[in-house]
């Protein structure tokens, strides 16, 4: 059992951290996801630009569909994502990403973008729900040790941490310690917020016990999107977007909106669903306004949302943290950075106090190697994913998928490179590796498209520029680390 | 066992809140499956603290039996 508990830790341990990082790093999925577009026109549109360009492309290529959905850029972005739903004809299922000023199909790489770590923190990108539910095991098991850890100081953590006093462990504790406390409050609440995400993927009894199978019923009730009527069969003309979209921001005193749904566009019982971005306030996916497709009467709105359903949207918003702007995005930034170093540090702690104890085995061995290749080996294969981003040939087949492809490659590699290589050096070359890739990035951005520093910087273009020194910076701590390994080794 | 026992507290709880919640059963849902986690979790804590397995047991047994009377009642 306690074999059982310790191995499960780790395994949680390693998870976790490749969790809170690429969790930390959607916090600039928009910014990511732009940086590997260069060929998207970086101009700063209005929603209602967008808006309107993204309808009058539906209009002429989604007759005939039964909804459409556009997701609008924001303000941190410059590509409209559309998509429609057919009942009969081919394709069923479109998706389509517009440059948002023209509202032409984007000619852009094929790439995830900012999507890949986004989808990678929740599902590990692994086929239908098990990716989620290994996540959400690693999420609660994070929750129970958090809450264990401020209400009985250590009970559960006694086992993990026993230590004796000496300097190797003293600093690793220390840091352990140090951002874990100071960053505690977002840990507890990014933790917690996560696993509702999720939910009903978790704990599906609630609403099933109410809602039996009809969860379009549930959607509906707690004003989280329509239970659209069936199709009047007789055609009417949809009406026009703007004035609807001037009311909306009327109503919302100023903030842009962020989603459109339209559904049976051209049927007579055609709806229009606004919903605000989520810029402006902490609730996700609040100030819904529901029309009429034809008469554009106002239908529904969310004022009057109940304390528990605006409870669960604020905190799901909390999660996405896509309020408050730059500078409280940057300090989640932070937290998820020390939230990350806590588990890393933790890792590395785990370790050096069972050394100390004089145990060798082959666990240990094991484990301090795949410490190397979990933590070091992520942050080579992170890397990698944005060198291939600007390397793969354009015109190659299952592009985007190539470049995840890369990246779990590279990631094997770290591990087989950790295996067979002594412990100390190895930590200290996959640190260097992650330097020297982070650092060149911004060059060879330079040397692959016309959006280098010297033209983001004075042109104002933060998701390039910013991105450009966000990754010189991540460049540079891991160089920091290696050259403390290094120190610390005496070499 | 630890996972089983919170998991199995967290749906009753779900379970107890959708069926007695006064409002209305989108609200129910919600608080009901919101508030399971930290219930959940606080079935672990209260696990890994009891001072002894007998305590433990009685304690999660009470729970049990508490919540699973709301639920076979509810309804």
């Amino acid at each position: 059992m306690a074999a059982l508990h310790t191995w499960s830790g780790l395994l949680l341990g390693w998870l976790l951290f490749a969790i809170f990082l690429t969790g930390t790093m959607s916090y600039y999925r928009p910014e990511i996801s732009q940086w590997m577009r260069p060929e998207l026109h970086r101009t700063a549109n209005t929603a209602d630009i967008a808006a309107l360009s993204a309808m009058q492309y539906l209009r002429q290529t989604g007759l005939g569909a039964s909804r459409w959905l556009i997701d609008l850029p924001g303000t941190r972005g410059s590509a409209t994502h559309v998509a429609l739903w057919r009942d009969h004809g081919a394709p069923r299922f479109q998706r389509v990403m517009l440059d948002a000023a023209s509202g032409q199909p984007a000619r852009v790489r094929d790439t995830h973008g900012g999507d890949f770590f986004y989808y990678f923190h929740f599902d590990l990108q692994m086929p239908g729900a098990v990716g989620r539910i290994i996540v959400g095991v690693a999420a609660m098991a994070m929750l129970v040790a958090i809450i264990s850890g401020v209400i009985t100081h250590r009970r559960i953590f006694a086992d993990f941490f026993t230590f004796r006093p000496g300097k190797a462990q003293r600093s690793w504790l220390d840091a352990h310690n140090a951002t874990a406390v100071l960053a505690l409050p977002y840990h507890l609440m990014i933790t917690y917020t996560g696993l509702l995400t999720l939910m009903f993927l978790y704990l599906p009894w609630g609403l099933d016990r109410a809602y039996a199978n009809d969860r379009a019923a549930f959607q509906a009730e707690a004003s989280r999107g329509i239970a659209p009527p069936p199709p009047a069969g007789v055609p009417a003309p949809l009406i026009d977007l703007a004035p609807l979209l001037v009311q909306a921001e009327a109503r919302w005193q100023g903030a842009a909106v962020g989603r459109i749904n339209i559904y049976r566009p051209g049927d007579a019982n055609a709806r229009i669903e606004l919903i605000a971005a989520d810029d402006d306030h902490v609730s996700h996916y609040r100030g819904r306004m529901v029309f009429d497709g034809v008469s554009s009467a106002l239908l529904e709105t969310d004022d009057n949302l109940s304390w528990p359903a605006a409870t669960e949207r604020a905190m799901y918003g909390l999660h996405l943290g896509r309020f408050g702007g730059p500078a409280l995005r940057g300090l989640f930034f932070a937290s998820g950075l020390a939230g990350s170093a806590m588990v890393a540090t933790g890792l590395v702690l785990w370790l050096v106090a069972r050394r100390r104890k004089g145990a060798v085995h082959f666990g240990l061995h094991l484990v301090g190697r795949l410490n190397i290749a979990a933590i070091a080996g992520l942050l080579v294969a992170v890397a990698v994913f944005f060198w291939a981003n600007r390397l793969l040939p354009l015109q190659l087949a299952d592009r985007a998928d190539r470049e995840g492809l890369c990246f779990f490659m590279s990631w094997a590699f770290t591990l087989l490179h950790a295996a067979l290589r002594p412990e100390v050096k190895a930590w200290r070359e996959q640190f260097w590796t992650a330097a020297a890739l982070f650092m060149l990035l911004p060059v060879l951005n330079a040397l692959t498209t016309g959006h280098h520093l010297l033209v983001s910087l004075p042109a104002g273009d933060w998701s390039m520029a910013g991105i450009d020194l966000g990754l010189l910076g991540s460049g540079l701590l891991c160089g920091a680390l290696a050259l403390y390994l290094q120190r610390r080794s005496g070499a | 066992m630890t996972i089983a026992g919170s998991y199995l507290l967290g749906m009753l709880w779900t379970l107890a809140v959708v069926d007695w919640w006064p409002g209305s059963r989108a609200d129910a849902v919600l608080v009901g499956t919101v508030s399971a986690f930290a219930v959940s979790a606080g079935t672990a804590i209260w696990a890994f603290a009891a001072i002894s397995l007998r305590r433990m047991l009685v304690g999660f047994a009470l729970a049990v039996a508490m919540l699973g009377t709301l639920v076979l009642t509810g309804r």
